[in-house]
């Protein structure tokens, strides 16, 4: 990601979709296809979903500008009216026109110029407070010219922030008037995000129908993504991924099969983990994929990721064989439940919710590590992803690297290791975690210090080194203790 | 959640919002619902989804899920901020007067409510707060300068706490002994202080790690070993009379206490607890049957349940009170972790199970006089893992072993 010319956190990425694509103002289709495309290299859809939607919707705002044959020129063009009492570091006050540039019904010219500084005048009296009277004028906009996506927008913004505004009708409706069977990408975008965040604005059936009618398939499997992370959150995403890739296969199944590969591969994300017959269909699903061939150098990155998760997700299968469903609220059955949203939802969103685990851990060094062992002793794959979400945290929150620390700790490490009561490796374990957290020293430091001492390359210490370096389970208590020091 | 929680949660998100929208924070709903369609005429419509989460909750028509983000963000925000302040506080620590040093303390412990790792921070803290460093000047100048290193050690964060400890071990490795007998008197005299950098003086100092470390190192190097001089040499008869001596003096004391209950370093509620786990696993009741005329006594000592007491009735699932710490640390436990969770039980029991199949621990398992049990889980470095107490609704593992414990109720052994 260093590449990038945008800043890590996504909350200070810039609004203006040409500085989010890093070209200037003016530039050609051709400058502007091409730094969409190095950009999404970078931030891919699966392990930056957030960057590479407003990646897209900078990118289609764009692409609409330029649909029209108008040459983007300045800023473009924006769907909602600079207000009256502009802030002194916006940027110049965008032109009244709407900005999609979809193709609009035609109107007489008397007609744009009587609707827009209409459309204008009642958010600026948004803009003013007055939002039940802009909100009225919208309205009547609305029964003039139905499904003007201009005029949804603004609806919906109103909506959202008033919500008593009218109490028959959710923001999200007008996203969905709006998008009718035309695209727009602000409302699209708008509409994917509710849809991600609230399981009635997922499960709502005109978003189901919403997918059949969008022209763009890229939008399509964004949307159909979006909805099942939403029904995710309410459980439903199983008959939702069903209902859709039923809805989408007549279109998309040997029509454009690379969309269609990625929209398998994001069932996957969800119904990797599910047991019984929803896993055979699962496996189903998995053997259509691989029968695709001739997309697999596509998506090769995709597929080993999804190897991956498949391994996981037999992993946790082997679990639950084993022990019975996962007790909510146990240590091991919420790491599962993390890893699982990872892959559901995001890798960001598993990490923030880590915290609340490491806490737990760290209270408890040493009890943390017997039941980390007791259940996911045997399953390697999950330990090491969770030991790796911990230490992508630790790096995101600048652990304090103790660069410098003396040789002389080499010395120390030895002695203490000398000093352990050794039989195995397993016998020293907890006494070798003890040690590091009294000591402050990493598993990984006194790994390699040991690597450095030749009487641990005999006897029974001689595997010690590899065996710390594959412990992924101390590994993850210490970084859960460290975690909470900071 | 009932509504007025969930209102204050909205409440706590929506100012978070405004705060990171830069809005004035005394700024009325309507005020900020202009302020918010100005703000998405500059951003075409479609803001960052960070701030299009903000918008709404600025204005209180926040989601479910953007409250739950803005109260995690707020939590973390929260925490750091916490951190540093305590970091401050740390910092200034002794030098506060004691009123003002408790104040500050109480004031940052209770902000630190819903953050655990500051909280925890805090009650390490804790243990400095009765303490005045003129109160040091009384005690002889190696235990002086032992405790003003762990008051040091106090207010350092774990990192810098072993960094200065490896520094001070590695300037007295000369004369250990004469530290390791400070840390030893600090322990038995003055165990309050001996808390204060428990690593220091208790585990490397007073428990002879750090001297057993460098005598290992030094046989390596093939060094001397420093051995304690004793003079004058004593004359060979002496020590075959001593010898003589000490037999005789074994076989009366085993001839008086057949169970060599005595030889174990252990409290005598340990074996007391063994003895009852013992007759458990032969399937013999518990308690011997009650003597009617001792009324309700039951096996275990009058003592040794009043000093479990306080774990059992501590709400707070962890050793606080200084003298049960205190009498677990002398009676050689290294408290790790103290946990109960009555209503966990049955699932503490599971990881108990887990304790035993995996390494082996030690459980001591006590029958409480209120009909309740307490469950502590050692290892083999006597470290208190675990410690639970409740009603077990399932059935303890039978594999509770300690191969090197006695069985008081065994006949007496015919090794001399």
């Amino acid at each position: 990601m260093n590449d990038s010319h945008l800043p890590p956190d996504l909350d200070r990425w810039p609004s203006d979709p040409y500085r989010i694509l890093g070209v200037p103002r003016g530039a050609r289709p051709l400058e502007i296809k091409s730094a969409y495309a190095r950009l999404v290299r970078t931030y891919k859809p699966e392990q930056f979903p957030e960057q590479f939607r407003r990646l897209r919707a900078a990118y289609e705002r764009l692409r609409a500008a330029h649909g029209d044959g108008r040459k983007p020129t300045g800023r473009p063009r924006s769907a909602l009216p600079a207000s009256p009492a502009r802030p002194a570091d916006d940027p110049a006050p965008p032109t009244p026109a709407a900005h999609s540039g979809r193709p609009h019904r035609q109107h007489p010219a008397s007609f744009h110029l009587a609707f827009e500084p209409a459309m204008q005048g009642a958010w600026e009296q948004a803009c003013e407070g007055r939002e039940e009277a802009a909100y009225a004028e919208l309205l009547r906009l609305h029964a003039a010219q139905p499904g003007q996506a201009d005029v949804c927008l603004r609806l919906y913004w109103l909506l959202a922030l008033a919500p008593g505004l009218d109490a028959h009708r959710a923001p999200r409706d007008w996203l969905l008037t709006g998008l009718g069977s035309r695209q727009h990408g602000g409302l699209l975008e708008l509409l994917c995000r509710e849809a991600a965040d609230d399981p009635a604005a997922a499960l709502d059936p005109r978003c189901a129908r919403l997918l059949e009618t969008l022209p763009q398939i890229g939008s399509v499997s964004e949307l159909a993504q979006c909805r099942w992370q939403g029904a995710a959150r309410a459980g439903q995403a199983v008959p939702a991924i069903v209902a859709d890739l039923d809805r989408l296969r007549p279109r998309l199944a040997g029509v454009h099969d690379t969309a269609w590969g990625r929209l398998l591969l994001a069932a996957l994300r969800h119904l990797a983990w599910e047991t019984g017959p929803v896993r055979a269909a699962a496996a189903t699903l998995r053997g259509e994929l691989e029968s695709l061939t001739h997309i697999h150098r596509q998506l090769a990155q995709e597929l080993t990721e999804l190897d991956y998760l498949w391994e996981l997700a037999a992993e946790r299968a082997a679990l639950v064989r084993a022990n019975g469903a996962p007790k909510p609220g146990r240590l091991t059955a919420d790491i599962v439940e993390l890893a699982q949203q990872s892959f559901v939802f995001s890798q960001a969103y598993a990490a923030e919710r880590a915290d609340a685990l490491a806490l737990r851990i760290a209270a408890a060094p040493l009890a943390g590590l017997l039941a980390l062992r007791r259940t996911l002793g045997s399953a390697p794959r999950l330990a090491s992803w969770f030991d790796g979400l911990l230490a992508a945290l630790l790096e995101q929150r600048g652990e304090p690297r103790r660069a410098g620390l003396p040789d002389e700790l080499d010395e120390e490490i030895w002695e203490e290791l000398d000093a352990m009561p050794w039989s195995k490796y397993d016998d020293v374990r907890d006494t070798l975690l003890a040690y590091c957290l009294r000591a402050a020293v990493s598993p990984e430091r006194v790994a390699a210090a040991a690597r450095r001492q030749d009487r641990f390359r005999t006897g029974p210490k001689w595997e010690f080194s590899d065996r710390l370096d594959a412990d992924r389970l101390l590994h993850c208590v210490w970084r859960s203790c460290q975690l909470v020091q900071f | 959640m009932t509504s007025s929680s969930r209102d204050l949660l909205d409440d706590e998100a929506a100012e978070w919002a405004v705060e990171r929208l830069g809005w004035e924070a005394e700024s009325s709903v309507a005020e900020r619902r202009a302020a918010a369609c100005r703000r998405l005429a500059r951003d075409v419509g479609l803001p960052a989804p960070g701030e299009w989460r903000q918008l709404r909750l600025a204005v209180g028509a926040g989601t479910e899920a953007d409250r739950d983000a803005a109260l995690r963000a707020v939590a973390r925000q929260r925490c750091q901020a916490l951190h540093a302040e305590i970091d401050r506080f740390a910092a200034q620590f002794f030098e506060l007067s004691l009123a003002d040093r408790r104040r500050q303390w109480q004031a940052l412990h209770l902000r630190a409510a819903g953050a655990e790792a500051p909280r925890r921070r805090l009650e390490i803290l804790e243990h400095g707060l009765p303490l005045a460093l003129a109160e040091l000047a009384a005690l002889p100048s190696r235990q002086r300068e032992l405790a003003e290193e762990a008051c040091a050690q106090l207010v350092l964060r774990p990192a810098e706490q072993a960094d200065r400890r490896r520094a001070l071990l590695k300037r007295i490795s000369g004369e250990l002994r004469l530290w390791e007998k400070a840390a030893r008197r600090l322990v038995a005299d003055r165990p309050w202080l001996a808390r204060l950098a428990p690593d220091l003086v208790v585990h490397e100092l007073a428990q002879g790690s750090a001297r057993r470390k460098l005598k290992a190192a030094e046989r390596r190097r093939g060094a001397p070993v420093p051995t304690i001089v004793t003079s004058p040499r004593m004359p060979r008869w002496g020590w075959v009379a001593i010898f003589f001596v000490a037999a005789s003096a074994v076989a009366v004391v085993t001839q008086s206490f057949p169970s060599r209950s005595s030889q174990s370093s252990r409290p005598s509620w340990s074996g007391i607890a063994e003895r009852v786990l013992r007759r458990q696993r032969e399937g013999r009741p518990l308690f011997p049957p009650a003597d009617p005329a001792a009324g309700t006594q039951r096996e275990l000592p009058a003592a040794t349940v009043d000093a479990l007491r306080p774990l059992v009735e501590e709400a707070d699932a962890r050793i606080r009170q200084p003298e049960v710490g205190s009498w677990l640390e002398q009676a050689g436990y290294r408290i790790v972790f103290v946990e109960s969770e009555p209503q966990l039980l049955p699932a503490t029991n599971i990881e108990v199970q887990a304790a035993l199949e995996d390494t082996q621990q030690i459980v001591y398992r006590f029958p409480l006089a209120d009909g309740r049990e307490c469950l502590l889980v050692v290892n083999r470095a006597n470290a208190l893992l675990l410690a639970v107490w409740g009603v077990a609704h399932e059935p303890l593992p039978s594999a509770v072993t300690d191969p090197h414990a006695e069985d008081p109720d065994a006949p007496p052994s015919s090794a001399p």
